[in-house]
């Protein structure tokens, strides 16, 4: 995507009509990583505003050699985790100490939603509440890598990562979600 | 034929940046390996359902109005430029307009009662105070 260089440095001039040009631009992409985060619209809207003051303040820092909209996204991706991380919101839904084999989401699952959910939840539901008890970080890289539709050195230069840990999670990130979808039928043990 | 391969390396394949030898190679043991042929399915139908989650794209509207509010936000964030001026502001301006009066009369001859062989005055307020004073300058 073009953004116009003397847009930008209108915004760095403190011009809230310039910045008010710049966002409208990028909105889409932003709101996709904001819903992929919380897979709820007025949330990742709330979530959004937020990406949008922090896009103003800190775009004095925002070096304009190098594309904007990849640096915008990282802004968005750094709002998502402090999101829940100051307001605490998923803390019953944590994933902290999550095993390998995908145990305690599957342990999660059950005691969230009971024995019988799996009859109660169409597989799209199912798919997006798998995805909720994800640990963050995995969460927004799925986000990245399938609503998005970003290659994972992209991914890898917004998060600050190496491709390799970046692939090694989504990887992770899958495997959790097809144990999740087997153990409750959704799929072929 | 090949060792059946983990998850990971089944991933790997479908991201296929793999070179066609190997690509082959494991594409060969999916036909004879059931087993893998099953989890490589699973795995393709995950990709397809997390390639196919819907996002609902909020109204044009609404898109607006978070723009709106991010903006006054902003608006209330940023410091309110009043008109009135401060004792310090009023000490800053006087303090810049003696070093342009300095550098304005620079071109002046220097006063004879400054010590002789000095070219540059010790105190640039005693100067021009005096400067004044003899009413070279108003």
């Amino acid at each position: 995507m073009d953004i116009h260089r003397s847009l930008i440095r209108r915004c760095k001039e403190g011009d809230l009509q310039a910045f008010d040009q710049l966002i409208q631009q990028i909105e889409q992409s932003l709101y996709r990583i904001c819903y992929g985060y919380t897979y709820d619209k007025e949330e990742a809207l709330d979530v959004l505003q937020e990406v949008y003051i922090k896009l103003f303040r800190f775009i004095d820092r925002y070096d304009e050699k190098l594309p904007f909209l990849p640096w915008a996204k990282q802004v968005a991706v750094r709002t998502c985790l402090n999101y829940y991380r100051d307001k605490k919101k998923h803390d019953h839904l944590s994933l902290d100490t999550i095993q390998e084999d995908g145990r305690s989401l599957l342990h999660q699952l059950a005691g969230v939603y009971g024995s019988n959910w799996d009859n109660q939840l169409a597989e799209h539901d199912l798919l997006t509440r798998c995805l909720l008890l994800l640990p963050d970080i995995y969460r927004l890289e799925i986000t990245m890598r399938y609503m998005d539709e970003m290659s994972y050195q992209e991914i890898s230069q917004i998060l600050g990562k190496p491709v390799g840990t970046v692939k090694s999670d989504i990887y992770r990130a899958r495997r959790l979600l097809m144990d999740a979808m087997r153990r409750y039928g959704w799929m072929e043990a | 034929m090949i060792k059946c391969p983990d998850i990971s390396t089944w991933q790997e394949w479908l991201d296929s940046d793999w070179g066609n030898a190997e690509h082959q190679l494991f594409h060969e043991h999916l036909k004879m390996c059931s087993d893998c042929r099953s989890l490589v399915n699973q795995c393709k139908i995950i990709d397809w359902d997390l390639y196919h989650l819907s996002t609902p794209a909020p109204h044009a509207a609404e898109f607006e109005r978070v723009r709106l509010q991010a903006i006054k936000q902003i608006q209330a964030e940023l410091p309110v430029h009043e008109n009135s001026i401060g004792l310090g502001d009023l000490y800053n301006i006087s303090l810049g307009n003696l070093k342009y009066a300095y550098y304005y009369t620079s071109f002046l001859p220097i006063p004879r009662w400054l010590p002789r062989g000095s070219n540059q005055p010790k105190s640039k307020i005693s100067v021009i105070s005096r400067l004044v004073r003899k009413g070279l300058v108003k």
